[in-house]
C-alpha cells in the first residue's frame, strides 16, 4: 500500500470573511522533506495550526498514517507521532535546557529513558554543553534549536518546522541545514515551512506553493522555481536566470 | 552538586530534629505560633501544586479549606463520627469541588485573571452557602463541645498533640511536593506554567494535568481545614471560608518562592512570626499591624520577586553559578 504519511484533502477554513485556508490538498510521503512557501499571511502556519490540531479546520480532511486526526487535541496529535515547532519561538524561560527537552522526552518514554534520550537529542542538537542553562538566557539561534530539540525528544514521525532558519545568520543557516539532514537520516519525516530559499531549496524533495489560502503550485524546486505563477507571486525574478 | 545535596539534607534533618524537641520547652503561646506556622506551612505547600507548579492563580482555596473543616464537624458533631474519618470525607468532598471546578475552567480555558476571578467566586460561593445554611449552623458556624482528651475524637487538652499532629501534616505535604517535583507530573506543571500551548504541542494533556494538580491541592488544603476545625473547636463562615483567608494562603508561597519544594515552608516560617510580631506590637493601634504586615510583605514582593527559598539557593550555589 503506497499510503502517504500525512494527507490533506480539501481543507478549509476562513477567520470572518478571510479565507485563510482554502480547498487545500497535499500529502507528504514518510522519509521526505517537504517545503511549504508562500508570501507573507499566505496561510502556511494556518495549515499547521490545523494538522497540529491548535486550529479546528471548518470543512475537509487530515489524515496521518491513514487515520483521521482532525478535531483531536495538540497533545493526542503529538502523541500519535506528529509535533511541531512554533515560528514565534515558544522555550519555557524559566526551565533549564534540559527539562525544555526533558518535556517532549516524556511523550513516549519514563523518566528513566527520557533522561537518556534528552542527553542524545541534546548531543545531536549541539546544546549539551549548555544544558544547564536556563532557556531565558540563551541566543536567538540557540532557542531556535531548543525549540526542535523538545520537538525531536516528542519521537515523531512527523516533523512540522515553522521558521526554523528565519533571522539567523548564513553561518548559523549552514548549521541548521546540516542539523535538519542529520535529523532526515534518522527517518524522521520532515514538513517545513521556510522563507530562507538557501535552506528551503537545497533541503526540499518537493514543495508546494500558497498563496491567499490557495495552493497554487506544487513539485520538486526546480519545477517551483521556473513556474511563472509562483515567480509572479513570491519568488521574485533572480530565480527565473539563477 | 553531591556536597551542595548533603548540605540540605544536613540542614533538612537539622531543623526536623530542632522542630520536634522544641515543644518540651515551649510556652502554650509559642506553641500556638509554631502549630498555626505548621498548618499553614501545609496549606502553603498544597496552594504551591497550582498555584506554584502549575502556575494557576487561584484565589479560592479557603473554599477547600472550608469544606474540609465543615464536612469533617459537621459529621462529628451530629453523628458523632471520628474526625479522622471525617477529614478523609472532607479531603474527598473538597477534591470533587475541585473535579467540578477545574474541569468548568479548564474546559472552557479560562487561563490567567479569568481562572483566578473564577475560583474567587468559588470561594464567596462557599462562604454565602454556609452563612445562609441553617444545616451548618448558618452564620453563626458550629461549636465543637469539649471531649476528653481522645485520640479518636481528635480532641486533646493539651497542645503537644496539635503540635505534632501539625508537623506530621507539613511534612507529609512536603514529602507530597518534593515527590511531585520530581516526577513527570512535575515537569508538566512547570511546563504548563512556563507556556500553555509548547507544553501541548510537545504532547502535555494540560488540562488533565491541570485537574490533577488542583485535585491534589484541594485534598491536601482539605486536611488543614479539619485539623483546624479541631484545635480551635469552633468554625464560622467567615473564619474558612473568607477571601482573606485564600489570601493568607496565597501570600506564604509567595514569599518563600513558588513552585518550589521548600519555598512555601519557608514562606510560613517567615510570615508567621512576622504576623504575630506585628499584632503583638502594633495590636493597640486598630489596623496598624495589618498595615505594617502588608508593606512588609510588598518589601519582600519587590525586591525578592522570586521569593526568598530561590534566593537563597543562587547564594549557596554561587561558586558555580549552576544550579542543582
Amino acid at each position: 500500500m503506497d499510503k502517504a504519511l500525512l494527507q490533506i484533502e480539501n481543507l478549509h477554513k476562513n477567520f470572518g470573511g478571510l479565507k485563510a485556508t482554502s480547498n487545500v490538498s497535499l500529502h507528504v510521503q514518510r522519509g521526505e522533506i517537504v517545503g511549504l512557501i508562500g508570501p507573507n499571511g499566505a496561510g502556511k502556519t494556518t495549515i499547521f495550526n490545523q494538522v497540529s490540531g491548535f486550529i479546528i479546520p471548518d470543512r475537509g480532511e487530515i489524515r496521518f498514517q491513514g487515520r483521521p486526526i482532525h478535531g483531536q487535541k495538540p497533545s493526542r496529535i503529538c502523541k500519535l507521532g506528529v509535533a511541531r515547532t512554533f515560528q514565534n519561538l515558544r522555550p519555557l524561560l524559566e526551565l533549564d535546557v534540559f527539562r525544555n527537552v526533558m518535556v517532549g522526552a516524556y511523550n513516549r518514554l519514563s523518566k528513566k529513558e527520557g533522561e537518556k534520550w534528552t542527553a542524545e537529542i541534546l548531543q545531536l542538537c549541539g546544546l549539551w554543553p549548555k544544558r544547564q542553562m536556563l532557556a531565558k538566557h540563551l541566543t536567538l539561534a540557540d532557542r531556535k534549536v531548543l525549540e526542535m530539540a523538545r520537538a525531536l525528544a516528542c519521537q515523531p514521525e512527523l516533523l512540522l518546522l515553522d521558521e526554523t532558519a528565519a533571522g539567523l545568520t548564513p553561518t548559523e543557516i549552514m548549521a541548521m541545514i546540516e542539523l535538519l539532514r542529520r535529523v532526515r537520516s534518522r527517518g524522521i519525516t520532515l514538513f517545513m515551512i521556510e522563507h530562507v530559499m538557501k535552506a528551503v531549496m537545497s533541503l526540499s524533495d518537493r514543495i508546494y506553493v500558497i498563496h491567499h489560502g490557495e495552493i497554487i503550485s506544487g513539485g520538486s524546486p526546480e519545477q517551483v522555481s521556473q513556474d511563472p505563477v509562483v515567480i509572479r507571486a513570491y519568488l521574485g525574478e533572480e530565480y527565473v536566470h539563477p | 552538586m553531591i556536597n551542595l545535596f548533603s548540605i540540605r539534607l544536613g540542614l533538612l534533618l537539622a531543623s526536623a530534629g530542632l522542630l520536634l524537641l522544641l515543644p518540651l520547652f515551649l510556652r502554650p503561646y509559642l506553641m500556638d505560633v509554631m502549630i498555626m506556622i505548621f498548618l499553614y506551612a501545609l496549606l502553603a505547600n498544597a496552594w504551591d501544586i497550582i498555584g506554584g507548579y502549575a502556575g494557576q492563580l487561584s484565589l479560592g482555596h479557603a473554599a477547600f479549606f472550608g469544606i474540609g473543616a465543615y464536612t469533617s464537624t459537621w459529621l462529628f458533631v451530629n453523628w458523632g463520627i471520628s474526625p479522622w474519618l471525617g477529614m478523609l470525607a472532607g479531603a474527598a468532598l473538597a477534591g470533587m469541588a475541585a473535579l467540578l471546578l477545574g474541569f468548568l475552567c479548564f474546559r472552557y480555558g479560562l487561563k490567567g485573571p479569568y481562572f483566578a476571578l473564577a475560583t474567587l467566586a468559588f470561594g464567596e460561593v462557599m462562604r454565602l452557602i454556609a452563612m445562609n445554611w441553617d444545616v451548618v449552623g448558618g452564620s453563626l458556624g458550629i461549636l465543637i463541645p469539649l471531649q476528653k482528651n481522645s485520640l479518636l475524637y481528635f480532641t486533646f487538652a493539651h497542645k503537644i498533640y496539635y503540635y505534632y499532629i501539625a508537623f506530621l501534616l507539613m511534612a507529609l505535604s512536603t514529602l507530597v511536593l518534593f515527590l511531585i517535583d520530581r516526577s513527570k507530573m512535575g515537569l508538566y506543571l512547570m511546563a504548563i506554567r512556563e507556556d500553555e500551548d509548547a507544553a501541548e504541542a510537545a504532547g502535555v494533556d494540560t488540562s488533565r494535568y491541570k485537574l490533577a494538580a488542583i485535585v491534589v491541592s484541594a485534598l491536601l488544603t482539605a486536611t488543614g481545614g479539619t485539623f483546624y476545625a479541631q484545635y480551635l473547636m469552633y468554625i464560622s463562615p467567615e473564619e474558612v471560608f473568607g477571601v482573606q483567608h485564600s489570601i493568607e494562603i496565597i501570600l506564604r508561597p509567595i514569599i518563600g518562592g513558588s513552585g518550589t519544594v521548600f519555598g512555601p515552608v519557608l514562606g510560613a516560617f517567615v510570615l508567621g512570626p512576622l504576623s504575630e510580631w506585628a499584632r503583638l506590637y502594633l495590636g493597640g493601634y486598630s489596623g496598624v499591624h495589618l498595615m505594617v504586615y502588608g508593606i512588609m510583605v510588598m518589601l519582600v514582593v519587590l525586591f525578592l520577586p522570586t521569593g526568598i527559598g530561590p534566593r537563597l539557593r543562587d547564594l549557596l550555589a554561587k561558586p558555580g553559578r549552576l544550579h542543582g
